[in-house]
């Protein structure tokens, strides 16, 4: 008794001293501002100037900036073949495609010459699958660029697929899959996307349900649609000719799929899967994940949106939640949010945590707080500024490196974005006021449409879970994708 | 045709690649300050980012038992910022610490009692309070603590976040910043050598055990790596992982944390690398005038003397956890300045690199294993360990997939590599070598690590050259003085429920 109130009382402490001293400024971080205060000397990069986009033939852009201080030539290709554009497809298509293109090699290159060529000649080529894009990404010394262009136009062309290596690699995913959700972190987001999403393709983005349906005439029927080049871009970064590259691309990539209008994928309906989602398992940590889908419906909205993340939870050690939750309390060594609004179809709202069993309730209680807080517009003008400023000036963070440079432009191009939304990204951040920033959080932060997974010794706080939701069991070898349809029991 | 032409310029192209990546110049300024902190600067212009790199010359090799885990609990520390940073009044939060250190102390002496046998019988219910009112003074500090200040003034004028990364041989911090951060950088990077302010002891120590909960205890891998590393050493400190055992966590004092601080963060132990968008002459009249003034160190300790005993016969374990079944097989190997350090790092590409590797042909591609990953890890500075970690395939047991790694190993003894396989792994750890240096963080760890290592920033030429030198000879000679059942610690993690009839 007397060892809760005092757990009571310190808590009660903290919360005040979150409250009087988040406005408060020490003299160190005022001289952090003072000496960083100079303007920095940037300009946002300007094509023609300071990188190059030429085209191919069959209208595959190529966005290319030279540095040739390593002799090493650097492709991104990004393709338009992600999971969400499986509309008409069996689940997992888009996943496995991209994996029998890394396994398979093309016409005139099996795979193992492949490897032992990028051995050889000090490369690299690795091959995933996002939500959205697939992305290929390869090096190789800069005496070899031919090689490389060769290897990649070859497979974007003309991939040599086998119902042997297609065996393969759905053997592999599933065994990857089964590997993966030993954390239970990873089972613990595995299960959050599949409520969240349902049956959309994000539902099933990390497990392994439905890939033994995916068979070779999919996955070639997938290929036929998406990588051709109408969804294709090439980022091209290191010691290279831009018009030999070009010149030996067209030497190879000939047979590909055919150009065709691109299909966006349609944004699916909201859905709310409102709850409590516990799994059992004999562990002395819990893994959380609550959140809810959105959608940044206008880009005057994403920066608002981008500058909530950021306060919430999304630039980890300045955030609110790490301050909270791990800082102030203890209770987390890492404990974040994710709001991403580069997506093709729906974006959503995701706070995670990892506690131990005991302080699973009081981080949750710690993290709505926190959310509560935004939505309720009771955050100062000194931490609001402090958001602000850190949004302006780390834009320039997204410019990195050369590769980073040309992926910003790439990207507007992917998502549809006119090239003022990079122009004007920091004046649009200054300008966004507190009153703006509690309507975003009440538009997108509604704890009542959350939620929440709970993956650990659940036994104990099952009772005290209750007052975030109707309590849920979920089984750990069955799919939630498919009980989705049939709502699992409530208790 | 395309095909003849690239097979016949293998050899040629090969050895013009060694040569362009033997002649690959960075242009590298180093100096050192009176105090004896070393400086290396690399000027880049492509970006106007700035990555710094201090490394201070501290691991988990240079604990001790009964305080394992501290370093990475000082890196940690290293974030509660200064008697500037993060406080409205340093002299106001003294007192409050200085009762927090008591209250733990009188916790520490109750444990003790404990372990003897002679606790007064209400001793759980005393270190319960002692701890309760240690989070009330906490509590109460926090008042005039400004939480995360140096996060948040970072983040605010465009830092990316504040990183830092202990291991085995040594700490890491690491930021990368927009270029007219450089004086602000300078300012709390030089504060928290000279004079960092160990606030909130007690919750961080709940945070790195919160960080044990999710890296080891709840990981099946790393609990079975953990027991292996125990198991593997005797007596140097490698046994334990970086980490630290939770006891030892549990028990660490603030007071244990500043006198490790004092033994190993002075300027005279630790190597400071910029790389980026700066002026040299600028960069180092800034390094000088902040970091200049830090007093050095008489570093007693600088490395461990205690060396690992002479291993005499094959060491097994088996762990029980909840998992697929899998397995550790470890030799122990030399430092990273010994001249065959390189014919480990050509074994272990070899064997597990890509789809050419003996491990993905005979092990993965058969469904032996369902993963198969070699490892030299982080133990550099004294002999290391040389691992296989293999996952079973469906049905698979660890007994037939421990024969069929061994099985490789002992091929690499009885029969010579091809010279077309000694090339492409030469080649690929070259490559990897050329996208390091052009990564600007990871050029940062090169040079710091030469520099601790071989005295010399640009040490990736030696290794460029000793990597030049192995031949097929030195991949067998190096196998059959390692890979022998005497060096070997095999550990095996086995499901609960099959634990009893592989026992």
């Amino acid at each position: 008794m007397i060892a809760r109130v005092l757990i009571t009382v310190a808590a009660g402490l903290a919360l005040v001293s979150s409250l009087s001293a988040d406005e408060a400024v020490s003299r160190g971080s005022r001289t952090i501002a003072r000496l960083a205060a100079a303007p920095l000397h940037w300009k946002l990069p300007v094509e023609g100037q300071d990188y190059q986009v030429l085209r191919s033939k069959a209208g595959v852009p190529f966005y290319c900036r030279s540095d040739r201080s390593i002799p090493l030539l650097s492709i991104r290709a990004v393709v338009r073949a992600g999971a969400v554009f499986e509309a008409g497809y069996p689940p997992q298509v888009a996943r496995v495609t991209a994996r029998m293109l890394r396994e398979c090699g093309s016409e005139g290159m099996t795979v193992e010459k492949l490897d032992s060529l990028l051995n050889y000649y000090a490369g690299n080529l690795d091959i995933e699958c996002g939500p959205d894009l697939a992305t290929i990404r390869a090096t190789i010394h800069s005496n070899q660029a031919d090689t490389l262009i060769e290897i990649i136009a070859r497979l974007l062309a003309r991939p040599a697929f086998t119902q042997e290596r297609l065996d393969y690699v759905i053997q592999r995913i599933r065994t990857e899959e089964d590997t993966a959700a030993e954390d239970p972190f990873y089972l613990c987001g595995r299960k959050f996307q599949q409520l969240l999403y349902a049956n959309h393709p994000y539902g099933y983005l990390r497990s392994a349900d439905g890939v033994d349906k995916v068979t070779l005439t999919e996955v070639q029927r997938y290929f036929v649609s998406c990588y051709g080049p109408t969804g294709l871009a090439l980022i091209v970064t290191g010691d290279f000719d831009a018009s030999r590259v070009l010149k030996k691309w067209e030497e190879f990539y000939t047979g590909h799929p055919p150009a065709r209008e691109l299909t966006m994928p349609s944004v699916p309906e909201r859905h709310d899967r409102p709850g409590v989602f516990l799994l059992q398992k004999n562990i002395n940590q819990s893994s959380i994940y609550f959140g809810c889908q959105s959608v940044a419906e206008d880009l005057s909205d994403i920066h608002r949106v981008h500058l909530l993340n950021h306060m919430v939870g999304g630039s980890s050690f300045a955030s609110r939640f790490t301050q909270q939750v791990r800082d102030r309390e203890g209770l987390a060594y890492r404990v974040d949010s994710i709001f991403d609004t580069d997506v093709l179809g729906r974006s959503a709202f995701v706070a995670r945590c990892r506690t131990k069993t005991d302080t699973t309730i009081r981080a949750l209680d710690a993290m709505l707080w926190i959310i509560g807080l935004f939505r309720d517009g009771k955050i100062g003008e000194t931490e609001f500024m402090a958001g602000v400023s850190g949004l302006k000036n780390g834009f320039v963070k997204r410019f990195a490196t050369v590769e980073d440079v040309l992926a910003n432009f790439l990207m507007l191009n992917i998502l549809n974005r006119p090239c003022s939304y990079l122009e004007d990204y920091q004046a649009r951040a200054g300008s966004i006021t507190r009153t703006q920033l509690q309507e975003t959080a009440r538009k997108y932060l509604d704890p009542a449409r959350m939620t929440f997974v709970v993956v650990g010794d659940v036994r104990e706080i099952e009772s005290g879970l209750k007052k975030f939701g109707t309590i849920y069991r979920l089984n750990e070898t069955v799919p939630a994708s498919r009980p989705e349809r049939q709502p699992p029991p409530e208790r | 045709m395309k095909r003849q032409v690239l097979i016949a310029g293998l050899i040629a192209v090969s050895l013009a690649m060694a040569a362009a990546a033997d002649i690959i110049n960075i242009p590298v300024k180093t100096f050192s300050l009176e105090n004896g902190l070393e400086v290396i600067l690399v000027p880049r212009h492509d970006t106007p980012i700035v990555h710094s790199l201090i490394r201070y010359k501290v691991g988990s090799a240079n604990e001790t038992n009964g305080i394992t885990g501290i370093s990475h609990m000082l890196e940690h520390m290293m974030f509660k910022g200064t008697k500037e940073i993060q406080t409205l009044n340093f002299e106001l939060e003294l007192p409050l610490m200085e009762k927090q250190d008591e209250l733990f102390n009188e916790v520490l002496r109750l444990r003790r009692l404990k372990v003897l046998g002679r606790a007064p019988s209400d001793a759980d219910a005393r270190i319960e309070v002692l701890l309760l009112k240690i989070k009330g003074l906490s509590a109460s500090q926090k008042l005039v603590t400004v939480q995360n200040d140096l996060d948040v003034a970072t983040f605010q004028v465009g830092f990316a976040r504040l990183g830092a990364d202990t291991s085995f041989d040594r700490t890491h911090y690491m930021e990368y910043f927009p270029s007219n951060c450089l004086e602000a950088w300078a300012y709390f990077e030089s504060a928290r050598m000279r004079d960092p302010f160990f606030r909130e002891f007690h919750s961080e120590r709940d945070v790195v055990l919160e960080e044990r909960r999710q890296t080891t205890e709840t990981q099946p891998e790393a609990v079975l790596f953990e027991n292996f590393l125990a198991a593997a050493y005797t007596a140097h400190p490698y046994q334990w992982d970086v980490i630290g055992w939770r006891a030892d966590l549990e028990n660490l004092t603030r007071q244990d944390v500043a006198d490790y601080h004092r033994l190993y963060y002075a300027p005279n132990n630790a190597i400071l690398v910029l790389v980026g968008d700066f002026q040299t002459d600028q960069a180092e009249g800034l390094i000088r005038k902040y970091f200049g003034k830090i007093p050095r160190q008489d570093i007693t300790k600088p490395v461990t003397l205690t060396a690992e005993t002479v291993q005499l016969g094959e060491r097994r374990l088996t762990v029980s956890q909840d998992a697929t079944p899998r397995l550790i097989i470890g030799f122990h190997r030399c430092p990273v300045t010994h001249p065959d350090y390189p014919v480990f790092e050509m074994i272990d590409t070899l064997l597990s690199q890509g789809r050419t590797s003996a491990f993905y042909k005979e092990l993965i591609r058969p469904g032996l294993a369902a993963d198969v990953r070699t490892g030299i890890w982080e133990m550099k500075r004294y002999p290391g360990l040389f691992t296989v970690t293999a996952v079973a395939g469906d049905g698979v047991e660890l007994p037939q997939l421990e024969a069929a790694v061994l099985d490789q190993l002992h091929k690499l003894k009885e029969q010579p590599v091809s010279r077309r396989e000694l090339e492409e792994s030469r080649s690929f750890l070259t490559g990897r070598l050329l996208r390091q240096l052009r990564d600007g963080e990871a050029l940062a760890v090169l040079l710091a690590e030469g520099r601790d290592f071989f005295n010399d920033p640009t040490a990736f030429n030696l290794y460029l050259s000793r990597l030049q030198s192995v031949d097929t000879g030195d991949i067998q000679r190096v196998a059959r003085a390692w890979f022998t059942p005497d060096n070997r610690t095999v550990a095996w993690l086995v499901p609960p429920a099959k634990e009893r009839s592989v026992k």
